[in-house]
């Protein structure tokens, strides 16, 4: 016996799309194409070629939702089946919060025949999606602007201005599709309470385009996005985009370790480790470093001074996205810390400067014009160590 | 003061708990019941049947005492029996206030 020949399909609307769904199917029955069993799958539908025929399609709203580690396996209720079965409706496969059901008979009453009672029904849906919204939002938006203490573009401008964007793009995109299904079905809910009424002829070809737009983009810029911060990663790991800092060419834009006592001789002390420096820009932030330094300095008195210096430096093409990360950097080390003490000395000249301590380590945040300068700075040795005060004029004076 | 749900039944909810006022049912026995009662006027859906017994068992109306296979029976409750009462004596006072405006039922009217 000839097996029926299988057709593929987008499904050219959201899973929540009761109306839009229900119409499609029947539609493509109309055109011979029939649903197979459990047919839908990652936004395909599958379907057999048999003659043109009028099936109803109705999605009833699944009580304990449809995940497979959900109760019965996301599957309908045995009671349920048989009950549907006796009245001609088929169980045919699932989809979002919905299990699909069919007749072949036009005779065969409604699935739903109360629409105040169909309400009820989405309303368990829209209990589950109001917890889903606020679990999406809280993990994918809130915790982690909580874990970075709100230091948003700081964090982002490693990335890139365009990875920043279209990352923090993605991630509202998944915050927004719960929201949008939970209002759309509550929008369902509240016209059935009023009209009574679900349109089952609905023109699902009207949005067709849009949603399979903006669904298949989703997926396509989420899986690229995930490829290209793997290849990002990947080379931030090994340190592929580390430089020694003794192939650095030319004068930093800002003072380093050789200039706390320019008369001295000046020399990195190689630890295995450290001693390299990133640089990066785009429009947003035109020149980017990341400078880890270990170095000493012997002064013509034979005195020997050494330290280590961490530098993120930046240089934005925006005066208030300079005061962001600025305040970013002091907020992201400070906030909440216990172990941070303030550290009292003179303020240089500078549109912004802060200065706390943590473990030994000094900290300065400086900002002058669109020019940030963050430092870490811990001498090794204390004989002839410069005072906080004359470091945080020399860091503050080298960007001025 | 709008009205708190399940505080003015649909026929679709009169109608199941009514059914079950006869006696301990498993849905299918009710749904055929209700059909027979109202004489082919009312039928409920499958689905509308199955909610609406989750529901009631959620609300106390009605509760389930065994299970056989596939079939669960369930019997009404002291609320669920106000409940189907409560609606009936809105239902008499409607006809009444009806009545008392003047407004006949077609069929007396043919009469």
């Amino acid at each position: 016996m000839k097996n029926a020949e299988t057709v593929y399909r987008l499904i050219p609307c959201p899973s929540f799309d009761v109306e839009g769904t229900e119409s499609w199917l029947s539609d493509m029955a109309e055109q011979g194409l029939i649903l197979t069993k459990d047919g839908l799958f990652m936004g395909f539908a599958t379907f057999e070629k048999g003659r043109p025929q009028k099936i109803r399609y109705r999605l009833e709203a699944a009580p304990n939702g449809t995940s497979m580690w959900g109760p019965n396996e996301g599957e309908p209720d045995e009671e349920f089946l048989e009950l549907s079965k006796k009245y001609g409706w088929e169980y045919i496969a699932k989809r979002g919060d919905f299990h699909i059901y069919r007749s072949f008979s036009n005779e065969a009453r409604e699935l739903n025949t109360d629409p105040q009672v169909q309400a009820i029904s989405l309303s368990k849906i829209k209990s589950r999606l109001k917890s889903n919204m606020f679990y999406f939002a809280f993990w994918i938006l809130i915790w982690p602007l909580l874990k970075i203490k709100g230091a948003l573009i700081s964090i982002l401008l490693p990335l890139g201005f365009w990875r920043g964007i279209s990352l923090l793009g993605l991630m509202l995109w998944n915050v927004l599709d719960p929201a949008v299904e939970f209002f759309r079905i509550n929008a369902l809910r509240k016209s059935l309470l009023a009209d009574g009424y679900i349109n089952h002829k609905k023109n699902w070809k009207k949005s067709r385009h849009i949603y399979l737009l903006t669904h298949y983009g989703k997926v396509f810029f989420t899986v690229l996005w995930i490829v290209l911060f793997l290849f990002w990663y990947q080379a931030d790991t090994l340190g592929e985009h580390e430089i020694p800092i003794s192939d650095f060419e030319g004068e930093a834009p800002f003072a380093t370790i050789a200039d706390i006592y320019p008369s001295g001789s000046y020399q990195n002390m190689d630890m295995g480790h450290s001693n390299t420096y990133r640089t990066y820009g785009d429009f947003f932030a035109p020149v980017n470093y990341s400078w880890a330094e270990i170095g000493n300095i012997t002064l013509p008195t034979g005195e020997y001074f050494s330290c280590i210096l961490r530098i993120e430096y930046h240089e934005l093409a925006f005066e208030w996205a300079a005061k962001a990360v600025a305040q970013d950097y002091y907020r992201k080390n400070t906030f909440l810390n216990k172990d941070v003490n303030p550290v009292n000395i003179n303020a240089p000249e500078a549109d912004y400067f802060k200065a706390y301590s943590e473990h030994g380590m000094t900290f300065f945040v400086i900002r002058q014009g669109k020019k940030v300068l963050s430092i870490l700075y811990m001498p090794m040795t204390h004989d002839i160590a410069p005072s906080l005060s004359e470091l945080a004029d020399l860091f503050a004076g080298s960007i001025a | 003061m709008p009205k708190k749900s399940m505080e003015t039944l649909t026929e679709s909810m009169f109608y199941v708990l009514l059914a079950f006022t006869r006696g301990p049912l498993c849905g299918t026995d009710a749904s055929e019941l209700i059909e027979k009662v109202s004489e082919g006027r009312v039928c409920i859906g499958p689905a509308t049947l199955y909610t609406l017994l989750a529901k009631f068992e959620k609300e106390k109306y009605i509760k389930e005492i065994s299970v056989e296979g596939r079939r669960r029976t369930y019997e009404i409750t002291e609320k669920g029996l106000k409940a189907c009462q409560s609606e009936l004596e809105r239902l008499y006072l409607c006809i009444k206030d009806a009545q008392a405006m003047g407004l006949r039922r077609t069929c007396d009217e043919e009469r």
